[in-house]
């Protein structure tokens, strides 16, 4: 075998958790807290179990802006664990943590590497014929060149790894840092991209090269579900990468939708989703679950939902249940997107007004003016010179005005329809 | 559309109930309060548009009407559509809101789908809020304030009487979280958390070029450690040094005195070794062993003593048996005199109780003749017997003698029958046979007084006396009869009875007269009897000493007594025999006692009890204490044996040890213990000397270190004195210390650094503040969404109602305008809508224009029933008219104004079917002279109730 590695990236050590709009329990709030050194914990112990030759990881250790020392010491600790029981590390910086940005005076340990704002070509293993990792890290954060294109075409006759931070193929999910495409990273000589950036594992080429974004080895985020981990990746003698994905996260986050128009009574209602995060839980592999929950379709709980406190308190009694265990399942949120039992369909031929205002909504789907006119006076709020510093990340755009315009078409339904007339 | 009729199967109170045909403009159904107006007003809406669907809770006050008559809950409808279709409507409750089945004229079945068709795609809102008009709406003072009317009137010409209220609600909403210029609202609340957590991260934000400075300040600290760590181990080195040859003296000057000494004294060979311990262990058993004989000896002469004493009155225990007696029957004795006394003063009792008996037998008795009565069985039953035969005679003699006087009366009878019989021959005059009766009567009567004698001398007393005056009156009569007896003339028949009766009475006499004789004799016989029973029984006493004159029952009383007196007797005896028991028991005791106490001098005198009990205690007393000293003396002798065996072996053990004592002063070279001992600590302190020596010489090898750094120690100890390794130890010391010092300060202020470090290393408040900051943007976040989704549904409503107003509005405010105009009699011309304003203006007959606020409240119901009658055409147009329903809309008007109204509706009746359901009479006319008015068809009145 040539090499044996566990490719990581993203790891965003003490970055909070965002989307959490409640309050955690005390025991979820240590979890979430501790939840992305818990992960760099176990890919750790991974590396050091599993014997690899080197742990790789691919930007964004920390999220420079956060300026936290203890990231940093972690990191640093978890490094020198390796070093103690021979194990070699390489790492580059992302946009996220650039070099140019905030770090600490801090040793790494002799047989960690760190790569400059420059390519370079560090051999693994004592032979440099065996095999040899290039890597670069983003001199500040907004690296917009094609770095890729910068390494040019390496030597192939050691196995190459190349360590790169970079959005490849313009994933429309993540800020375009270092673009490049496939076929640039093919042309480079390089056997296997360890790439970071995109969050969600992809596999975008299995061999010649591999390239490969093992995703972020704990979800931060109600839209980052599901398992959360690394790439054990073996490379053989002839240079085929075997990839083994190894779940690394601690806290999972789960979205879950339910229809109301299958239920009758909040009781069922809620023993649904009582049995949803048993499932959940059930399907967790023994780690603690972040859930945040949709209602969705038409009923007549919709009624029942709309009134103050419902949401609250069916959160409350989910919470109850399931927040204290150990591993637990904290519904941070239960999202209503319900309606009640209208039938739009029929009310749309009517000739009354609001047959008028479900025209006018569906109207706004295809006419951008009409759309831009039904967001006009947001800008109020998401421009307001005290709040635009926090609000614009929120600041709708057309696509989410659209899911906004059907939600305020809902309302407004809701208020001119007596509920005996729907 | 029309409706034509109306076929209830089930609903609210209606059961098979059939309304209709309905074939005029307006209908008016008429009934009384609860007679199910409101029910069939909502049987029309519900089998139009169907049942409640929901399956939840209903809305508050929404009624079911179920169908309480019974059928099945529902019905149907006959329509007419615009264009003259005729369509069946039936709907029940079910699924859905109930199933649908349409079904044309011709009878064919129509797809359900067709009945949105036939109600112009209306809803069942539109229906109701726009096509049906109810008391509250026409009379809700909210809903035509001055401050709302504009907006108020305005939705009604949109058929969106709730857009107001929407518009309200979503204001509302949007202001408490988020209101320009406002700070109350909630994104300013979550724009202050933020603000606070930003400015608690900015203050943690220094953390790392703190962990960088002390990680520089820590490296310098480490650095200048270190160099006053090799400074201090340099002065350890001379410190040490100095210290050992300190510790180093005292053993110098031991080794030195040591060898010293030894050179002074005398060497003794073959010294024994421990002498000195051997010594005193021979001599203490030498004491031990001489303490011991002597000890043995005393035993012996105090045993001899014991053994030799003598014993006193030691001559008692040869009466042993009987000190025991004297112990056992002690209690015995006490008790026999105490109870003696007693037992003599009930002996006198005994004795006198039987005195008293023999006294009240009789002076004759004593106690032997007492012993000797014959009290037998046989006895008894003699007396028994005699008594039995002495009442058997006496009652004998008694019945006899009764017997006797009864026959005496009978022959007086007989005697007096004869008497009369021949007094009354006597009276008949004529003599009684003379023959006969001159001889016979007077016969009779002396025979008669005589035996009237006899009787009266058996019997005694007044019977004697009976006699004797009968015997006489007898004799009188008979006397008389001879003086006096002729015959009396003319009674010769009378006299013939007379005399035989006379016969008969003297036969009787006679009869009874021998009778009585025999009865004499029977007396004579009982008293004989009586007689010779008294003599017998007087005879049985005599034998047996008693008086005769005793009857058989003081025979009787005479044993009870004479077995008391028996009794008595034996008591008095068992008695007399207990008391010489006891008196006997009390000598024999005293007979034992009294010897012994003179034999050994113990005081007795046998007449007091006291005394000889007392005495009989001290001599069991004296017999057990002599007892116990014999018992002692054998015991001393057992003692005496063993102490002269123990005297003889202490002796031994002795003459050993001083033996022993004696080899041992000869092995020490002397016979004398004092030198022995002399010679023993020369030896000893010589010992102790090379031990010393050896001790010294052994620790300065240690200190030195093994081989030639001896002899170096050595020569230092010999080159110095004491004086001067305690000044060069203590300049050591002294630098040592100051480097002490400077080390503890240097460690303090690294402990301090190391600390901080560690607490910026383990500082997890900027990760809390960091997700604190998550959850507010987040929170911040959301309530931005809210915000804008209802800025969003301002927008749309707004939207909606600017494509209303430009080409809906024009026509229904042309619509309203007209019936405006009809309504007020031509007071007011125009109504209008000013371009892009959300107002209804109207224009008085004089073109003055006036804002609905300005119009007084009838005009403006009547502009509000306008504007949505106005909408109605306006819907018309477009689809199908549906009938317009009036629910006690107008009974609060005047009557000017429910006249007008009336007109309105009326007028509308021209395009809309128009049902009114109400409980007035009035309302009926009023629609009536409405229609006379305006020259519509009368309207049908549908009686209901």
């Amino acid at each position: 075998m040539r090499i044996r590695f566990v490719h990581a990236a993203d790891l965003h050590l003490d970055s909070p958790f965002t989307g959490l709009k409640a309050a955690a329990p005390e025991n979820v709030a240590n979890a979430l807290v501790n939840a992305t050194f818990d992960a760099y914990e176990n890919i750790v112990s991974l590396c050091i179990s599993e014997e690899v030759d080197a742990l790789l990881v691919g930007g964004d250790v920390y999220d420079g802006a956060d300026r936290s020392l203890r990231a940093q010491l972690r990191f640093i600790e978890g490094l020198q664990k390796l070093d103690a029981k021979g194990i070699r590390s390489f790492v580059c910086h992302g946009n996220h943590d650039p070099s140019d940005g905030w770090q600490a005076r801090l040793a790494y340990p002799p047989s960690c590497h760190c790569f400059g704002p420059e390519w370079k070509a560090v051999p693994v293993f004592e032979d440099p014929n065996r095999a040899v990792i290039h890597g670069i890290s983003y001199p500040n954060r907004e690296v917009t060149e094609n770095l890729a294109l910068r390494l040019g075409r390496v030597d192939s006759s050691p196995f190459s790894i190349g360590l790169l931070h970079a959005n490849v193929s313009n994933d429309p999910n993540h800020a375009a840092y270092a673009p490049c495409s496939l076929d640039d990273l093919a042309a480079s000589g390089i056997g296997y991209w360890a790439l970071g950036h995109v969050h969600t594992r992809q596999v975008l080429s299995e061999g010649e090269p591999a390239v490969v974004y093992p995703g972020n080895p704990q979800g931060r985020h109600p839209n980052e579900v599901g398992p959360r981990g690394v790439y054990l990746a073996e490379v053989d003698d002839r240079g085929n990468v075997g990839l083994d994905f190894r779940p690394m996260d601690t806290v999972r986050w789960e979205r879950l939708e339910s229809d109301i128009g299958a239920f009758q009574t909040e009781q069922e209602l809620l023993d649904a989703l009582h049995e949803r995060m048993q499932g959940v839980l059930d399907g967790a592999d023994g780690r603690s679950v972040v859930v945040r929950m949709t209602l969705t379709g038409r009923g007549e709980l919709n009624r029942t939902l709309r009134r103050p406190n419902t949401i609250e308190d069916l959160v409350e009694e989910i919470n109850g249940e399931w927040a204290d265990r150990s591993p637990f399942a904290w519904c941070e949120r239960i999202e209503d997107a319900s309606a009640s039992p209208f039938d739009r369909e029929a009310r749309l031929k009517g000739s009354d007004f609001l047959a008028e205002v479900l025209r006018t909504a569906d109207r706004a789907k295809t006419d951008p003016e009409l759309l831009a006119r039904l967001g006009s006076g947001l800008s109020d709020l998401y421009q307001h010179h005290r709040f635009r510093r926090y609000l614009s990340r929120f600041a709708p755009d057309e696509e989410e005005l659209t899911v906004l315009v059907d939600e305020a078409e809902a309302m407004a339904v809701d208020l001119l329809v007596e509920d005996e007339d729907r | 559309m029309k409706i034509l009729s109306l076929h209830i199967d089930g609903f609210g109170r209606f059961h098979k109930g059939a309304f209709g045909p309905f074939e005029r403009p307006v209908t008016v159904f008429l009934g009384p309060n609860e007679a199910g107006k409101s029910t069939l007003l909502e049987f029309i809406r519900r089998v139009l548009f169907g049942f409640r669907t929901a399956r939840g809770r209903a809305p508050s006050g929404y009624n079911d009407y179920p169908p309480l008559a019974g059928g099945r809950h529902g019905g149907n409808l006959t329509i007419v559509s615009d264009k003259g279709e005729t369509v069946t409507v039936q709907r029940f409750q079910g699924a859905g809101g109930g199933p649908v089945r349409l079904t044309a004229a011709s009878g064919g079945p129509l797809p359900e789908g067709d009945l949105s068709r036939l109600l112009g795609q209306h809803s069942r809102e539109v229906f109701k809020n726009v096509f049906t008009f109810t008391l509250d709406e026409l009379h809700d003072e909210a809903r035509l304030k001055d401050d709302s009317v504009n907006v108020q009137i305005y939705s009604v010409g949109m058929g969106a009487t709730k857009l107001p209220a929407a518009r309200n609600t979503l204001g509302s909403a949007k202001q408490a979280l988020f209101l320009k210029g406002g700070s109350r609202h909630k994104i300013a609340g979550a724009g202050g958390e933020l603000g606070k957590v930003d400015s608690q991260l900015a203050e943690v934000a220094n953390n790392a070029s703190a962990y960088s400075d002390l990680t520089s300040q820590l490296k310098e600290v480490e650095e200048e450690l270190e160099r006053l760590s090799g400074l201090r181990r340099k002065h350890q080195l001379e410190l040490n040094q100095q210290k050992q040859l300190e510790s180093a003296w005292e053993d110098w000057n031991d080794l030195n005195d040591a060898e010293r000494e030894l050179s002074r004294l005398p060497f003794i060979e073959d010294f024994p070794a421990d002498g000195i311990s051997r010594l005193e262990t021979l001599e203490e058993r030498i004491s031990t062993a001489q303490g011991e004989y002597k000890s043995a000896n005393e035993l012996v002469e105090g045993a001899k003593a014991k053994v030799e004493a003598p014993v006193e009155h030691e001559a008692i225990l040869n009466h042993s048996t009987e000190i025991r007696e004297l112990d056992q029957g002690r209690t015995s004795f006490v008790n026999s005199v105490r109870d003696l006394p007693k037992r003599n003063t009930e002996l006198k009792d005994h004795e006198r109780s039987l005195a008293a008996t023999l006294k009240d037998l009789g002076a004759e008795w004593d106690e032997a003749r007492l012993e000797n009565f014959d009290l037998s069985m046989a006895v008894r039953e003699d007396v028994s017997q005699y008594r039995e035969r002495l009442r058997g005679a006496e009652q004998k003699l008694g019945l006899s003698k009764s017997t006797l006087t009864q026959h005496v009366n009978l022959l007086q009878e007989a005697a007096e029958a004869e008497g009369r019989a021949k007094r009354e021959i006597e009276a008949a005059g004529k003599p009684v046979g003379r023959k006969n009766g001159s001889k016979v009567l007077p016969a009779a009567c002396v025979a008669a007084g005589l035996t009237l004698l006899a009787l009266g001398m058996v019997l005694g007393g007044s019977a004697l006396f009976l006699g004797v005056a009968a015997g006489l009156a007898l004799a009188g009569v008979a006397a008389y009869l001879f003086a006096t007896g002729r015959p009396s003339a003319g009674a010769e028949t009378e006299f013939a009875r007379l005399a035989r009766e006379l016969d008969r009475a003297q036969e009787l006499a006679k009869q009874r007269h021998s009778r009585v004789e025999k009865c004499k004799k029977d007396v004579e016989e009982a008293e004989l009897s009586l007689e010779s029973v008294q003599r017998s029984w007087r005879q049985w006493l005599a034998d047996r000493g008693l008086l005769e004159k005793f009857q058989p029952e003081t025979v009787d009383v005479l044993q009870g007594k004479v077995e008391l007196g028996r009794n008595q007797l034996g008591s008095l005896r068992s008695h007399r025999e207990r008391i010489d028991a006891i008196q006997y028991d009390i000598d024999e005791y005293v007979a034992i006692a009294a010897p012994l106490a003179s034999d050994f001098g113990v005081p007795f005198d046998r007449n007091d009890s006291n005394t000889v009990a007392a005495a009989a205690h001290r001599l069991i007393e004296l017999h057990d204490e002599v007892n116990g000293k014999v018992n002692d003396q054998t015991n001393a002798e057992t003692a005496l044996k063993n102490a002269q065996h123990q005297l003889k072996t202490r002796a031994s053990d002795l003459r050993t040890a001083e033996k022993e004592m004696e080899g041992l002063l000869q092995s020490g070279g002397t016979d004398d213990a004092e030198d022995f001992r002399r010679r023993a600590e020369i030896v000893r302190r010589r010992m102790d000397l090379e031990e010393k020596r050896r001790e010294a010489h052994s620790r300065l090898q240690r200190l030195s270190g093994p081989g030639e750094p001896l002899d170096a120690l050595k020569k230092q100890l010999g080159d110095t004195d004491f004086q001067t390794i305690r000044d060069q130890a203590s300049l050591a010391q002294e630098e040592i210390d100051n480097a002490d010092l400077e080390i503890r300060e240097l460690s303090n202020r690294q402990g301090s650094i190391q600390k901080d470090l560690k607490n910026l290393t383990g500082e997890e408040e900027s990760s809390r503040l960091r997700a604190e900051r998550h959850r507010w943007l987040e929170e911040m976040g959301g309530h931005a969404r809210e915000w804008a989704v209802r800025t969003i549904a301002e927008n749309l409503l707004k939207e909606a109602q600017g494509k209303f107003e430009k080409e809906r509005q024009p026509d229904v405010v042309r619509h309203s305008e007209e019936f405006f105009r009809n309504i007020t009699d031509g007071r007011y011309q125009t109504v209008f809508s000013p371009l892009g304003s959300s107002e209804i203006q109207v224009t008085d007959s004089s073109g003055v224009p006036k804002q609905p606020n300005q119009l007084s409240r009838g005009t403006r119901e009547q502009l509000f029933l306008s504007l949505r009658f106005g909408l109605i055409r306006e819907l018309g147009q477009r689809s199908e008219r549906l009938p317009v329903i009036l629910d006690e809309a107008l009974v609060n008007f005047d009557p000017e104004r429910g006249l007008r109204a009336a007109r309105a509706f009326v007028e509308l009746s021209r395009t809309n079917q128009v049902l009114v359901f109400t409980c007035h009479p009035t309302i009926v006319e009023l629609f009536q002279d409405a229609a006379a008015q305006s020259g519509v068809q009368e309207p049908q009145v549908v009686p209901i109730g």
